[in-house]
Formats: C-alpha cells, structure tokens, sequence
C-alpha cells in the first residue's frame, strides 16, 4: 500500500517536472522557415484553426525586423524546399544564415524560440534538410515535431544529444492545439 | 535468284510486316474515342473553341463539361489530362463528369486537355497504347499517350522554346508540353493556343479556382504534394494538413509555386487570371526512369521491383513497397484533394461556395475500385454519351 502511494506520488511528481519544463507560449506568434517550405504557412494555419492568436508567418523575416512588442514567440522551421529556395533565389547557406542570426536576435529580447520540424519524412532525404535542421535545433528553447518527422527517433536522440524538451505531436492539424495547450 | 538477293527481299518483307504491325497499332491509337456518360451534375457538354476559335477543327478541340447547380457560388475548372501519361488525372476528372452532381456554384472538367498528347506513345519507352479497367458491365479502355503533344499535330518544333509571355528559354519539345505553356496565346502552335483557349475559358466564366492535377515519377522531389500560387497557399496548407491527419496514410505536402519557372499552370494562371492555382501530385512508377517492364501492370498497379529496390537506396522521394501505388489510390487521393480543397475555399469565401456530392473520396474508391464509377455507356441514352 505504502509502496502504491510512493509510486503514485512520484509520478505526479514527474508529470509536474515534465509539464513544468515546457515553456509557455505567448503571442503574438510568428513562424519562418529555414529553407523556404511551406511549414511556417501551415503553422501559422494550424495555429488559427485552433485560434491561438495573433498569429502571422513569413519567408523573409529577418533579426533587424524582429520587434519583442509584435512577437513573443518565433517558430522556425527546419527542412528545405527546394522549389522555395530557388524561386526566393535563396540557398540552404542564406538561409541558415538569416535564421540563425534571427534567433540569436529573438533569445536576446527575450522571446521564446521553437525549433520544428513539421513536414514528415519528405523535408528530411537530403543535404539540404539535414543543414537546416542542425543549424535551427540547437538555438531553440524547445523542439516541436510531428509523429512522421520522427519516424526513425531522430529527434528523440538528437534533443536528448542538445538537452532540449522534445514536443511530439500527432501531425501538422495538431501543432494548433498544442501550442493552444502551452499558453 | 542468288542468295544477296534472297537476303533483302527477306529483310523487305520483315520491315513491311513491322511497319504493317506498328501502324495497326499506331492508327487504332489515334482514332479510338473514349466514351464519357455523362452524369447527373452535367448541364452542357462545350468545345473549347467556343473560347478560342482556331482549336476548331484540331484534336485539341476537347470536349469541355459543365455542371451548373443553377445555385449561386463559385465556379471551379478541373483539368485533368494535361500529360496523358499520367492516367489517374484523366480517370478522376472522368468520375466527377459521371457521377458529380454540384449542389452550389459550378463545376468545369476537361478530361483531355492535351488530345494530341494521348494519340500517340512516347518514342522508345514502350509505353501500352492503352490500359483498361474491369467494372461491373465489362473492361473499359482509354489510350494511354505520351506526355506531350504529338508532332503530327503540332510541326515543327522551334531550335529553342521561347516562352510566351515570359521569353523564358525552355527545351524545344516542351512547346508541345500543355504544363510549359501557359497563359498560352492564340498565334502561338496548338498547345500555346489550347492553354489560350482555357485561359480565355476561365476569364469568360469567372472561374475562382483551377486545379490541374498530374502524377510523378518518385525519383521527383516534388511528390504526393499540392504546388499552390500565392492566391491559394492557404487553401493548400489547411488542406495538406487535413487530409494527412484524416485520409491519407502517405502524408500529402505542399510547396510553393516558384515565381521564375514559367509556363506552369500554377504559376501562370494566377498570374494572368483572376483564378487561383493549384496542381496535386501523386506518385506514379511508371514514370520513373529505373522502372523495368512497362506495362498495362504497371499503369495500373504502380508495382515494379526496381523501383522498391531504389526505394531502399533512399534514391526516391516517395514510399513504394510491394503494394506499389495502385490506380486506386492515386485517383483516390486526386479525389479527396480536389474536395477538401474545395471545402476550404468554401469555407474562407462563403459567398462563392462550391458544394459538390455524389462523388466518392480516398477510402471508397480504395474500397470499390475506380472501375466502379464508370457507367456503362450502352446502356445510356444517345445523348448522355460524349466521345474524348
């Protein structure tokens, strides 16, 4: 009995630890994208279909325009496209160039920063991907992915390797409620 | 008679009969016409000369089906048949002529949007000129063409393609190719007139969305995906994300519609119409280049071993395993895209709604096959059966 009631104890003990160690997520929200792939868009999609608000995205976004006053989280996401970065006449080196410098920019205001990968398996078969991903994960304060993008425990390894909280959710329609959850 | 002599007249005959065979083959191609019942959603059957009237008279007059609820909302253009290699584009556009029946705004289809393209195979692939398909009431066949516009139709081609408007520099035979020539213009050869004739279409029946829908080989890195234009990257996103929560077991991504890559309906209609573009992907292996036999098999189960084996190379950008990527699935997901997408713009513009039933999505056509939603055109009156 006595022993039920320790390991009853210790677990609430453990949710709270864990629940403690995610970080709260203001608003306004703003997504980008490390390598021009939709992700920022469908984050910013998800986030209003579960109407955490405001809520904006964009391709270009830079850390001269970062304003603390107009975002109090940043969400980028790793995973190139290809098709993006040449009809934004970008490559996967500016790219990480832009998002590093943008998060270094957003932690020293005091914004929260969420490195994702939310696109699945298809944003992680090349170079490209894998650059993009090494480059975003370990300035995040959190790693936000989806069920399919961590198919092979990639990201469990490597936030365990980075010390990061590790968010898995289902797939994209269900970053919204997540993130809803966390504020 | 000496034995040289003996040996060509042997060899003159063999070259007879092989040319006598070919163009057996090559003329049932090019004169066989797909019948299409038309369904209870059809309120008029058009040709696409009524929008630019030098198509009169081509192969590439084709055939242009109206359902009209009679109801207000939107109007959606779906084009299938744009590269007539790729089948599930024509079979999906096909299901929504016999069994759509729209309950608000307007739905366009045109099957065949390239028909030059699907009268003839590709040189050197050994493509089967056609493929059928088993229903309740018999086989079902369609030709299976090639990916662009015959030369028989469309000669000669220029040293270098210069696109229309863009003067973007394109490969000499992609003037042929109706995804390389849009907006089109009416001097231009035919494909650039045909993709002028639906651009006309589309300003004069003020289309909100078109959709133009294609498969992919899987050694392509832009696969099972929507490629939206600025107008409809929000339609696309909420879309590719429903249907991979709800519908899909491979997941169905998106991607932006580059700005310099021209002559790509989801590029260039946006740009030079008032609709907003959108074109799906869904793998296909009998397109890829490492494919072994090239049959009726293939068009129609997706199966090939080397394509599994290169899968576990990592050399693809899609899934395949031995269930390969059956007829079913890809116009299944055609299907489920094209109405999901269709729910969302609804959604963000309640006053151009587009409401259409009657049609089955992804697990049902999975479930019954395609072959059941084809109807059995002699057992329709006369004049509820077109020919594409």
């Amino acid at each position: 009995m006595k022993r039920k009631g320790f390991l009853s104890a210790l677990m609430l003990l453990l949710m709270a630890a864990s629940a403690m160690a995610l970080p709260k997520v203001e608003t306004p929200l703003l997504a980008t994208t490390c390598g021009q792939s939709p992700g920022a868009m469908m984050i910013k999609m998800s986030a209003m279909q579960a109407k955490v608000a405001p809520v904006d995205s964009s391709k270009t976004l830079t850390a001269d325009e970062l304003d603390p006053a107009k975002c109090r989280t940043l969400v980028v996401t790793a995973g190139t496209s290809m098709k993006g970065m040449g009809a934004a006449g970008t490559d996967v080196d500016k790219e990480i160039a832009r998002c590093t410098a943008l998060m270094k920019a957003a932690k020293e205001k005091g914004i929260l920063v969420i490195g994702a990968h939310i696109e699945g398996m298809a944003r992680r078969t090349d170079a490209s991907d894998e650059a993009s991903i090494k480059a975003v994960m370990p300035l995040a304060d959190v790693i936000l992915v989806i069920e399919d993008s961590n198919s092979d425990g990639f990201f469990t390894k490597y936030a365990q390797e980075l010390g990061k909280e590790l968010i898995v959710v289902k797939d994209a329609l269900s970053i919204g409620a997540k993130l809803a959850e966390l504020q | 008679m000496d034995r040289l002599t003996r040996i060509k007249w042997i060899a003159a005959v063999l070259c007879a009969a092989s040319a006598l065979w070919a163009g057996v083959e090559f003329y049932e191609m090019r004169h066989y016409k797909e019948p299409v019942v038309l369904g209870p959603g059809v309120t008029q059957v058009q040709k696409l000369s009524a929008y630019e009237p030098s198509l009169a008279g081509t192969v590439n007059d084709c055939n242009v089906y109206i359902l009209d609820s009679g109801r207000p909302g939107g109007t959606v253009l779906l084009i299938g048949g744009t590269h007539p290699e790729e089948p599930a584009t024509n079979l999906t556009a096909q299901i929504f002529v016999e069994n759509a029946k729209p309950e608000a705004g307007r739905l366009i289809v045109v099957t065949r949007a390239n028909t030059s393209g699907s009268l003839y195979s590709r040189n050197g692939e050994a493509y089967p000129s056609f493929y059928e398909i088993k229903t309740s009431w018999g086989s079902k066949k369609w030709r299976l063409g090639d990916r662009a516009g015959s030369p028989l139709d469309s000669w000669p081609d220029p040293e270098v393609y210069v696109h229309y408007p863009s003067r973007q520099l394109l490969a000499y035979m992609d003037i042929r190719n109706l995804n390389r020539c849009w907006p089109g213009r009416p001097n231009g050869l035919l494909v650039e007139r045909t993709t002028y004739g639906m651009a006309q279409m589309i300003r004069s029946l003020g289309v909100d969305v078109v959709v133009d829908l294609h498969e992919a080989e899987l050694e392509y890195a832009v696969e099972n995906t929507i490629v939206a234009h600025e107008k409809a990257q929000e339609i696309a996103a909420m879309a590719s994300m429903m249907l991979t929560s709800t519908e899909f077991e491979v997941p169905i991504g998106m991607e932006f519609s580059p700005t310099a890559l021209h002559g790509l309906s989801h590029r260039e209609v946006g740009d030079h119409t008032p609709a907003m573009s959108l074109l799906y992907e869904v793998a296909e292996p009998l397109l890829d280049r490492i494919r072994g036999v090239t049959d009726q098999k293939l068009v129609l189960e997706g199966k090939d071993d080397f394509v599994v084996e290169a899968g576990k190379h990592k050399l693809l950008y899609a899934p395949i395993d031995e269930n390969g990527w059956h007829i079913d699935v890809r116009v299944g997901r055609h299907i489920s895209t094209f109405l999901q997408c269709l729910d969302i713009f609804s959604m963000m513009n309640p006053e151009r709604t587009i409401t259409i039933t009657g049609v089955p999505r992804y697990a049902e056509v999975k479930e019954k096959g395609v072959g059941a939603f084809f109807h059995d055109p002699s057992k329709a009156a006369k004049d509820r059966v077109e020919y594409d």
